[in-house]
């Protein structure tokens, strides 16, 4: 049995960076910022930069407070809801902001991004294909 | 290098000053020679009691309550800043310094401040621009830039610094609010791979 789907998006990743690294916007108010992001779809949620945050000029602590678990131990992040775009998606998430400085990458995980869209990615060819969830967009 | 004897590490341990002296006890009393984790201090301490106080379906409660209310009241506050606690209006306001100050005044502190748009139930298309010029740049430059941040807008790099704020800062300096700011990580010896 074959299945098929369709997708509103077509994005070719550079295969040349570590891992499935993708653009991501975040807006808060007046404020954006544009970043790196990782697909991965085995984080539970979305982890930026405490940096990021600060750019946005997002009270940190004021989120809502989590505690993470990582490879080498586990982290403290605050969660914000803001607009983040992805390869011309836009969507309001909660997504979280480490509390330290200096984390090396920012994560798109399934709260927040990967269960607000349908995403198939095809390695091979660099190729992400992206819709949102049930294909319905505002305009 | 030639090996010590025994007698003449004793004979080189009288000629020590008593900081040598102290610090040869310091590293004699050490298990197994390792250094021991330093004694927490109070802040730390704290910190880590409050990281374990969590309790993560309170938080998982609070967040389900706050975006309730705000799927059911985003029309009639988009553009403000509200301060919610678990799914009540505290109070609202043009920024969000200060509705969180209001908040806390009125003893709640554990409010979590949002800007409110109009509610969606769909995501929506958006421009975003082409970040080709800037890939191509990354994977030429990365390894001399690695480890700092670096702004970039169309292959052009508008700054770097290991100080992100700087960075951002040069970036709306230079007219570019928009520009791509990344953290450069080094390049690795072996594939990463997340099994956190």
């Amino acid at each position: 049995m074959a299945y098929q789907l369709e997708f509103k998006l077509r994005h070719e990743y550079d295969s040349r960076v570590e891992g499935i690294t993708i653009k991501a916007e975040l807006r808060l108010a007046e404020r954006l910022v544009v970043a790196e992001a990782k697909v991965d779809p085995g984080a539970q949620l979305c982890l930026f930069q405490r940096e990021l945050a600060e750019q946005l000029e997002i009270d940190v602590e004021s989120g809502y407070r989590i505690r993470l678990s990582t490879l080498t131990g586990g982290l403290t992040a605050y969660g914000h809801t803001v607009k983040l775009a992805t390869l011309g998606l836009e969507f309001d998430s909660l997504v979280y902001f480490a509390a330290d400085y200096g984390l090396p990458r920012n994560l798109l995980g399934r709260e927040g991004w990967l269960q607000k869209v349908r995403l198939a990615v095809i390695d091979y060819d660099s190729t992400l294909y992206l819709s949102p969830y049930d294909n319905g967009v505002e305009t | 290098m030639s090996q010590l004897t025994f007698a003449q590490v004793l004979e080189a341990v009288h000629t020590f000053s008593p900081a040598e002296l102290a610090k040869l006890r310091q590293l004699v009393n050490q298990p197994n020679g390792k250094p021991q984790a330093e004694a927490p201090t109070p802040a730390t301490v704290q910190a880590r009691a409050a990281d374990n106080e969590i309790d993560e379906a309170e938080v998982a409660r609070r967040i389900a309550a706050d975006q309730q209310w705000l799927a059911e009241n985003s029309d009639a506050y988009a553009g403000q800043w509200v301060a919610l606690r678990h799914g009540q209006l505290i109070n609202q306001g043009t920024n969000a310094k200060e509705v969180l100050a209001a908040a806390r005044a009125k003893g709640y502190d554990d409010a979590v401040p949002v800007f409110v748009t109009p509610h969606r139930t769909q995501p929506v298309f958006v421009e975003m621009r082409d970040f080709s010029a800037d890939n191509q740049w990354l994977s030429d430059n990365r390894s001399e830039y690695a480890g700092q941040w670096v702004a970039l807008w169309e292959g052009r790099l508008l700054h770097h610094s290991v100080n992100a704020k700087e960075v951002f800062a040069a970036a709306d300096a230079a007219g570019h609010p928009d520009a791509l700011v990344v953290f450069v990580e080094p390049l690795r010896d072996h594939p990463f791979i997340n099994i956190g």
